[in-house]
């Protein structure tokens, strides 16, 4: 089982994880299509929201195109998928995504790219 | 069992859709077992826009003055909106039905849910329009992808209950389970073949759950005309959906706005009532409010309520499932189930079944309505109805009306073969069912409708049509919806002044009216009931659910008491915005207002041409009104005392409880004929109910429907 550790007092919000991100599935530097993001808290914190595998996904999606995978992350069979969106519409920290650039919702899939670009270790995948 | 060999084999390329239309409809005439395609012009698409829109223009082309519901110019029409079959918006799932009903001979539609409509759309069709009888029953088979449609003999197929027949099609027609998804059944069942209430089912595999569900088109009788066509079932089937089917204009602007709503959606706790209870939610609002139906609208509420109510059924049978929605993609998701019920009673005694619903109409009306204040038995009609393809809430009206006329010794064991029609007595209830699905017993009688059976007992029992005519909750031939309207003047327009009898499909006050006492004039009730049956025909003409209209609050409006009011500006903005994204269309609401009060108009004009549509068939029942009977006035005897002392200005006490009953019904009766003049006036229709010349002319209907507005 692979999961996400996050220490956001490390992070500096240089966005180096986004643009990783967008980049590899994108071609494309912007952070706004990455699969991860980082925002300001109350007290002008950096706090870095990533998908927490929470099901939600997975038990509003109506003809089972989402799924858990021997990792225990949420992966997306994009055959199944009739593009209802109502995963992203329903992912509590909007971490399912929808770009025009994508014919289908799209997500972390915990592939490590945002861990191994980030320059603090703010980001680690165990 | 099947035969191989098509009746009638047709091929046809797939026509892509563009910007939400095929701009074709799918002809089949049964008489000659001929198949063809017709191609909409660009008149009667500018005119009718789709769906409601262009099943009462087919209709209207097909039929005459003189046609009757089983002729065989009478036509089901089954149409899609223009945004029908979106998977991406709530709501988007639907198809319009249409026909001239049995019940009333005018035409009815319905607008329901489920695969049918997007797949007969993604195969490339607006429509499909079937005339003629079959002499033998026949099954329609749809290829969308293979551009095939087929007439096949089903005369060898033994089954005729939906939750029988549509799992033996849907596996004929499947190549495997995974196939199973793509197919989409519209049938009926044995008790429409032998009642005029009979109902549509459209059967749908949801692959979430393992299980077959449905959808029904409901009221008017529509299963009794697919019947009577020898039409066993249409089969559909379509593989590969996905968001850009309708080959919108702009679909990245329609997925902003659906995720919007899905948004609103799964974060606003009052809309999860819904999601957890679909509209059952509704019975303990109306017991609370006293607008609940009970006894055959004698009553407004019963402490036994909460029996049947959405806690109640929820704590013992009801499964929360997060995609409950008819369609993919709608995350309202009010069509809930409940698994494994064990059957009790009839042919399938001991089975476990699936039963979808039950929302808050079918409740109120077999349970409520019947005094029935048992989840298990109101289940149990429920599967029966559905798989026997009987309308519920007019089954239920009915039974109802001969409950009370058997306790008020209008009708006998005699009459009703034994039967102890006592209110609350839901075996007898179920018995009578059986029988009707067989066509034997009372079951023959009660398949007529109220109308009928009002008719029967004044003509061979000579019993006081008068007092029938007041307890007979029936208006032109369709009984009444599960709303209590004694109480709401503004619900009685809604039932009364309306284009197709008492349902509240096309308005819905209540809430207004009683709950929020919103539209407390005359006139503001007549404004109301103006603007919101035209509003309501714009969802079934595009080809949406008005569930996520007002039931969804937008996220900046939750903490706002501004979402009080009924229509939520910011969804009917963002309807206009999805229409245009689809269709490359812009339109204003006040276009889109115009072009729903042409279908509107339209309608009217259509029940005119069958002989009806006039002021004397928007009249009630005066149960419906006021209390017809001793007992119901003294059971809210403070109200009336109350409505005669401060509006009246006369002294109740100084009257019998006969006279003041009488006093009552003469003030109800012509507050109703003011609000009909009020609502007509604005409506632009004049004293008759008729639509004016300027009228017609205003909303863009051709000179061609001027005659029409003539007394003939």
């Amino acid at each position: 089982m692979k999961k996400f550790i996050i220490d956001n007092d490390k992070c500096t919000g240089c966005n180096i994880c986004r643009t990783a991100c967008s980049t590899t599935y994108f071609k494309d530097d912007m952070p706004e299509l990455a699969r991860l993001s980082i925002f300001k808290d109350e007290n002008d914190k950096n706090k870095i929201i990533t998908c927490s595998q929470c099901n939600i996904c997975i038990d509003i999606c109506p003809v089972n195109a989402l799924y858990k995978d021997k990792d225990d992350v949420v992966m997306l069979n994009k055959e199944l998928c009739v593009n209802c969106l109502m995963c992203v519409g329903f992912c509590p920290s909007g971490m399912m995504r929808y770009s025009q650039k994508s014919a289908t919702p799209f997500k972390c899939v915990l592939c490590g790219i945002c861990a191994k670009n980030c320059p603090t270790g703010a980001i680690v995948i165990k | 069992m099947l035969r191989q060999k098509a009746i009638a084999d047709f091929k046809y390329l797939p026509t892509k859709l563009q910007c939400g239309y095929a701009d074709k409809i799918l002809f089949i005439d049964l008489d000659k077992y001929h198949i063809e395609e017709k191609h909409v012009s660009e008149e009667i698409k500018s005119t009718f826009i789709g769906g409601k829109g262009y099943g009462l223009k087919y209709l209207w082309d097909a039929v005459n003055e003189n046609t009757k519901w089983n002729d065989s110019e009478n036509e089901i029409v089954i149409t899609t909106g223009p945004l029908s079959g979106l998977t991406q918006y709530p709501g988007a799932g639907r198809v319009i039905a249409t026909t001239l009903s049995p019940l009333t001979e005018i035409p009815v539609d319905v607008n329901t849910g489920g695969y049918f409509g997007p797949y007969l759309k993604f195969s490339g069709w607006d429509g499909l329009e079937i005339r003629g009888k079959s002499e033998k029953d026949v099954i329609i088979f749809i290829d969308g992808n293979a551009g095939r449609v087929k007439i096949i003999d089903a005369s060898l197929v033994k089954e005729r209950d939906t939750h029988i027949l549509a799992p033996y099609l849907i596996d004929k027609f499947s190549n495997d389970d995974n196939d199973k998804k793509n197919i989409s059944v519209l049938s009926s069942g044995r008790g429409a073949e032998h009642s005029k209430i009979g109902t549509i089912n459209f059967s749908s595999y949801d692959v979430k759950h393992n299980k077959i569900r449905q959808r029904q088109t409901g009221r008017g009788g529509m299963g009794t005309v697919l019947r009577d066509k020898h039409i066993l079932a249409v089969v559909i089937k379509y593989t590969g959906i996905n968001n850009s089917l309708n080959n919108p204009c702009d679909i990245h602007k329609i997925n902003e706005l659906a995720i919007k709503l899905h948004r609103e959606i799964a974060t606003l706790n009052e809309d999860k009532i819904l999601k957890t209870c679909g509209t059952a939610n509704y019975i303990g609002l109306m017991n609370d409010a006293e607008l609940l139906p009970v006894k055959n609208m004698q009553y407004g509420s019963n402490p036994d309520a909460k029996n049947i109510d959405a806690g109640a059924l929820y704590k013992k049978y009801q499964k929360q499932y997060s995609t409950d929605g008819c369609w993919f993609g709608c995350s309202i998701a009010c069509k809930k189930v409940i698994d494994d019920f064990k059957l009790r009673t009839g042919p399938y005694a001991g089975r476990k079944v699936t039963i979808d619903g039950p929302d808050y109409e079918i409740l109120a009306s077999l349970g409520a309505n019947c005094a029935v204040f048992n989840l298990e038995a109101i289940l149990e009609m429920n599967f029966y109805c559905n798989t026997y393809g009987i309308d519920s809430v007019s089954y239920a009206c009915v039974m109802a009306f001969l409950m009370e006329c058997y306790e008020r010794g209008i009708i006998n064991d005699e009459f009703t073969g034994g039967h102890k029609l006592k209110f609350g007595n839901y075996r007898a209830m179920l018995s009578v069912l059986h029988e009707m699905a067989d066509g034997r017993g009372l079951g023959i009688v009660a398949a007529i409708g109220i109308q009928g059976i009002k008719e029967l007992l004044c003509e061979e029992y000579n019993e006081d049509i008068d007092f029938l005519n007041d307890i007979g909750l029936v208006q032109d031939g369709i009984e009444f919806g599960s709303y209590m309207s004694k109480e709401s003047l503004a619900q009685q327009g809604s039932y009364g002044i309306t284009n197709k009898s008492p349902q509240h499909d096309q308005c819905w006050m209540i809430s207004m009216d009683k709950l929020k006492n919103s539209i407390p004039t005359v006139e503001a009730k007549a404004q109301a009931l103006t603007i919101f049956p035209i509003f309501r025909t714009m969802f079934g003409i595009v080809g949406l659910c008005r569930l996520p209209w007002n039931n969804i609050i937008p996220l900046h409006l939750k903490n706002s008491p501004k979402h009080e009011g009924e229509i939520i500006k910011e969804h009917i903005e963002d309807y206009c915005l999805v229409y245009e994204a689809v269709t490359g269309s812009k339109m204003s609401l006040k276009e889109m207002m115009l072009a729903s009060d042409r279908i509107s108009t339209f309608q009217r004009l259509f029940n005119k041409r069958m002989g009806k549509g006039t002021r004397k068939f928007d009249m009630l029942p005066y149960r419906a009104m006021g209390p017809v009977t001793q007992s119901e006035y003294l059971s809210k005897q403070e109200l009336y005392d109350a409505q005669i002392r401060n509006e009246l200005g006369m002294s109740p006490d100084n009257f019998s409880l006969d006279k003041k009953i009488e006093i009552l019904r003469d003030y109800r009766s012509k507050l109703y004929e003011e609000l009909i003049d009020a609502t007509y006036k604005i409506r632009g229709w004049d004293n008759n109910g008729v639509p004016a010349e300027e009228k017609i002319k205003s909303v863009g209907l051709g000179e061609e429907y001027l005659d029409y507005i003539k007394e003939k």
